[in-house]
Order: C-alpha cells, then structure tokens, then sequence
C-alpha cells in the first residue's frame, strides 16, 4: 500500500514538473513578450546604468548607512512640506546669485529706499525668522 | 467510509474548472462541457491581429485534476427544485450542489444583417474561424474606412472594442496604410468606454492615433449592400470594412423554474454569492450569470472561488473586482480594475502593463489547473491591486 502511495506521490511530482516546463515553454514561445522584455531592458538608459553600475552600488552603501538613512529620512520630510511655489522662488533667488558680476555696490540710501519695497521687506522678515529657528 | 455529496458542473469555463479543481478533494465534482476542449476566449484577439493560435485551447480533461468526473455532453434541461439535470442523450443526473457555467450563446441574428457581415469580415467574439476573416481583412485592406461598431453594450471582455480598433491601427500602420485608412469606434456609450474614469486614459491615446469615436450608436441594422451600419439612435455610418460586436445571451439551456432566468436567458444570481434565487444549492457563475460586474475569465475566476468557500461553509462574498489587462498595440497594455465600490482605477499605459498582460495569458492553463499554487499568489496580488489602493497611486 505505501509503495502505491509512494508511486502516486512520484507520479503526481512528474506530472507537475511537467506542466511548469509547459507553462515556461509557453513564456518563452510568447514572441510579442520576448519582444516587450526586450526593448524594456536593451536601451540607452540601462546600457549606461550597467557602465556605471560600480559607482551606484558604492553610492547606495553610503546612503543606506543608518546614520545616512536617517538624514535623508529628514530631507524627504523637508522636502515634502515644501509646495511647490516656495521651490519656484527658491530656484530664482539662487538664479540672481548667479548675475553676481552684474550686481552694482549700493550705498547707504539704496539700501534704505529698498528696504521700503515691499518684497524686500516680506524676504527679509523671512530671512530673518529662519536667524531666529536657526539661533535658538 | 463517508460518501461525498454530489457537485455537479455545468460548463468547464475558467469559472467551471476552476471551480471542480477547487473542491476535487472534498465533493465528488463532476464537470459537464459541450466540447472535449477549453477555450481561452481572449485568443481570438490575438488570432484577429497576429495571426497567433497558440494560446486557444487545451483538452479539458488535461485541466482537472485527478478525480473530476467529465462528461462531453450538451445539458438540456436544469431543474433546480427536482435537483437533477437532463443531458441530450436524455441521461439524467441527480445533484446535492450545481453551479452553472456554461458561458454565452453569440446571437449574430439578433442584428439585421450581422450574419452577412461576419461572413464577410469576421469577428474577434465568436469563432476562432470568424477571428481569422479579421486578420485576412485588416492584412489587406489598403483604403477606406474601417469600422468596429457594438451591437451589445454587455458583450464579453468590455475592452474588448477599443483593444480590437487599436491593435487593427497597429497593424495598419506596420503594413505603412494607415493614412489610407479612416477607423471609428463606434460605441453606444456617452465616451469611448462605458466608465467615466478610464475613459480619461482611453480617450487621449484614440485621439494620438488618429482614431474617430461615435458615441450614442448601437448597431441595429447592417445593409451589407450598400455597406452601411445604422443605430437604433437613428445615426448611419458608412463602412468599408465593419466588425460589430455581436449580441450576447444566456446559455440554451431550459432551466426551472423560469424566473430563475431573465428575458435574455441569463440566469438570475445574486451579485455578491452567486445563489440561484433562494436555491442555496444552486449557483451560476462567469458569463451566463445577470451578475453586474464584467463578463471575463478573471470575473468567473472569482466568482468561482466564492462558491468554492461558500459550499466549505465560509461566509465570502464577490468584491465585484475585475481585472481586465488589455494591449493598445505597440507593446503597450493597461488594466481596467475596479469592483462594487470604485470605478475603474486610471490605469496608464505602458510597457510593464504589456508584459503583466502577456504573462497572465502565458500562465493561464496553470492556473486552472493547478489553484493551490496560485491561490497565494493571486490572493497577494489582489489584495495589493485593490481599486482603493489604486486610485491613491493613479489618481
């Protein structure tokens, strides 16, 4: 009796190998499938990820030490409480940082006439409360 | 030893067999298919566009498992308050459980004119024959416009319409005559498709394809004479070559008593058990059933693991989900997903889309065959694709 049983198990076992070699068999007769995976996979973009494949694991090392984990857990959070008009007027203050050389010395009394300008006004009420989370 | 209760299957379907293989262990299945073979219905497109068969049937008695009876038999008649069935061979058989499955009848009569016009130019929801005059059209026509019209807006397989004129445009434009060539979509719904939702990620790739959509027009009447398709709305259109989607109803079955069928002949269950009226014996599964949600195989599939655990005595109900992977042509695919309480989730198109749709097809005659392997893995996947967690990713 347990022979048969043995037997049957065996016989069952082969039957299902059998069907998985006919399901790979019907993944790797699917033409158009082959031809997805492949135009997916065989690009520009991932012939140069693979060219530079060492660099990227020593980079996800580094950002996956705890320590760096944790400060990039803090940048996301940052980075998700910024909306994104905030982003837009950060994005051209740092664009005039780069007329630098264009920039002419003010004197005393330009500065006092653009101090009463609102917008100046509104960034330096800005700047100076971030001195004041930054200070305390 | 304890003799088991009798489960009889009518239909050896997705829903059907999936069903038997399910409950082998513990009722003494017997399954009851009109062919020797299972077909997997959505090949026909593939054989409408590409010519491919590979994918269009298994013997059915390869599907189950060890233990399922089958008979190769057409049922005439159910009758749910005597328990029995009668075969054609006037054989009757006796049940402690059915669940009926035996999918749609085609009715190309029902629309004047539909017969000539699938003898002429096939269709991708019959035959697998009807599918090839499709490929042998739309391989050689060169100019004029090329029409996919529906004629039953509670057809099988909902995408089907907009996947059939896409992969049609794709095939025109490989062949370098599209810009010969006009396609409409011609739809009885408000939009391209039927849900509001999709209809947002549908609309704008018909539109990059240079496809023309007619909203409002339900095929009617063909006049193969003068090629021309008009709409119960009163619209005309005019045709080339024309696919319509034919009209669906319930199996040719007699069933009693009769109110447990609508007009249509599809058979009255209740959308979230699939009990038959107050026969808690009784259940009808996949298309034959009024159930609400869409007539697929992932649908039956479903539907047949709730009856599975409702006969073990467990108290599981239909989500109403359907998970409908679909090709745009182009190595391109999206899902319409969706269940009782969501529409159908914005699903984009994309490559990984094409692929998920061509390995579901690729591992279908395992799944069937095998669910306490998938099972698991089906279990994961819908649960992390439910449309609520969708639609906070696809919004």
């Amino acid at each position: 009796m347990e022979e048969i049983n043995e037997a049957e198990l065996q016989s069952e076992s082969i039957e299902r190998l059998l069907n998985l070699v006919e399901l790979l068999n019907n993944i790797l007769k699917d033409e158009e499938l082959l031809k997805a995976i492949s135009n997916l996979l065989v690009s520009e973009e991932t012939f140069l990820v693979i060219d530079r494949l060492p660099q990227l694991i020593k980079l996800i090392e580094k950002l996956t030490r705890q320590e760096n984990l944790e400060k990039l857990d803090l940048l996301l959070g940052l980075l998700e409480s910024l909306d994104k008009e905030i982003l837009n007027k950060m994005g051209d203050s740092l664009s005039v940082m780069k007329k630098k050389e264009e920039a002419k010395p003010m004197s005393l009394s330009g500065l006092i006439t653009s101090l009463s300008q609102p917008e100046v006004s509104k960034g330096l009420s800005l700047m100076l409360n971030l001195l004041k989370v930054l200070g305390s | 030893m304890i003799e088991k209760e009798k489960f009889l299957i009518v239909g050896g379907g997705s829903g059907g067999a999936i069903l038997a293989n399910s409950l082998a262990k513990e009722f003494d299945v017997t399954v009851i298919n009109d062919s020797p073979n299972h077909y997997y219905w959505p090949q026909l497109l593939q054989i409408a566009f590409r010519n491919d068969y590979s994918n269009l049937y298994r013997p059915l008695s390869s599907l189950l498992v060890k233990g399922v009876n089958l008979i190769i038999d057409s049922v005439k008649k159910i009758d749910l308050q005597e328990r029995s069935i009668t075969l054609s061979t006037n054989k009757k058989l006796s049940y402690d459980y059915i669940a009926i499955a035996p999918g749609v009848t085609i009715d190309h009569k029902s629309i004047e004119g539909n017969e000539k016009l699938v003898n002429q130019f096939g269709d991708f929801h019959s035959t697998p024959e009807n599918a090839s005059k499709v490929f042998n059209i739309v391989n050689s026509m060169k100019k004029g416009t090329f029409v996919i019209s529906v004629g039953d807006p509670y057809h099988r397989c909902p995408p089907s319409p907009y996947e059939g004129i896409l992969l049609a445009d794709e095939v025109f434009r490989l062949r370098g005559v599209r810009e010969n060539i006009n396609m409409v979509l011609a739809v009885p719904y408000p939009r391209a498709y039927p849900a509001e939702t999709f209809n947002e990620v549908l609309e704008p790739i018909l539109k990059e394809r240079g496809i023309n959509v007619m909203t409002f027009f339900t095929a009617d009447k063909i006049d193969t004479d003068n090629k021309k398709i008009t709409s119960l709305e009163g619209e005309e259109l005019s045709y080339d070559a024309a696919i319509v989607v034919p009209v669906h109803k319930g199996p040719k079955i007699e069933i009693k008593p009769e109110d447990s069928v609508n007009q249509d002949g599809f058979i009255n269950a209740d959308k979230l058990t699939n009990q038959i009226l107050s026969y808690d014996d009784a259940f009808a599964i996949g298309d034959a059933s009024t159930s609400t949600n869409a007539k697929t195989g992932v649908t039956a599939h479903l539907q047949a693991k709730v009856v599975a655990k409702r006969v073990l005595g467990l108290d599981a109900k239909n989500t109403g989900r359907t998970n409908c992977p679909t090709e745009i042509g182009f190595q391109k695919g999206t899902f319409v997903i969706s269940d009782y309480n969501h529409p159908a989730v914005k699903v984009p198109a994309n490559t990984i889309n094409f692929i998920m749709k061509r390995l579901f097809a690729d591992v279908y005659w395992d799944v069937i065959k095998h669910p306490e392997f998938w099972d698991p893995i089906f279990d994961v996947y819908f649960e992390r694709t439910e449309p609520e967690v969708l639609w906070r990713i696809f919004k």
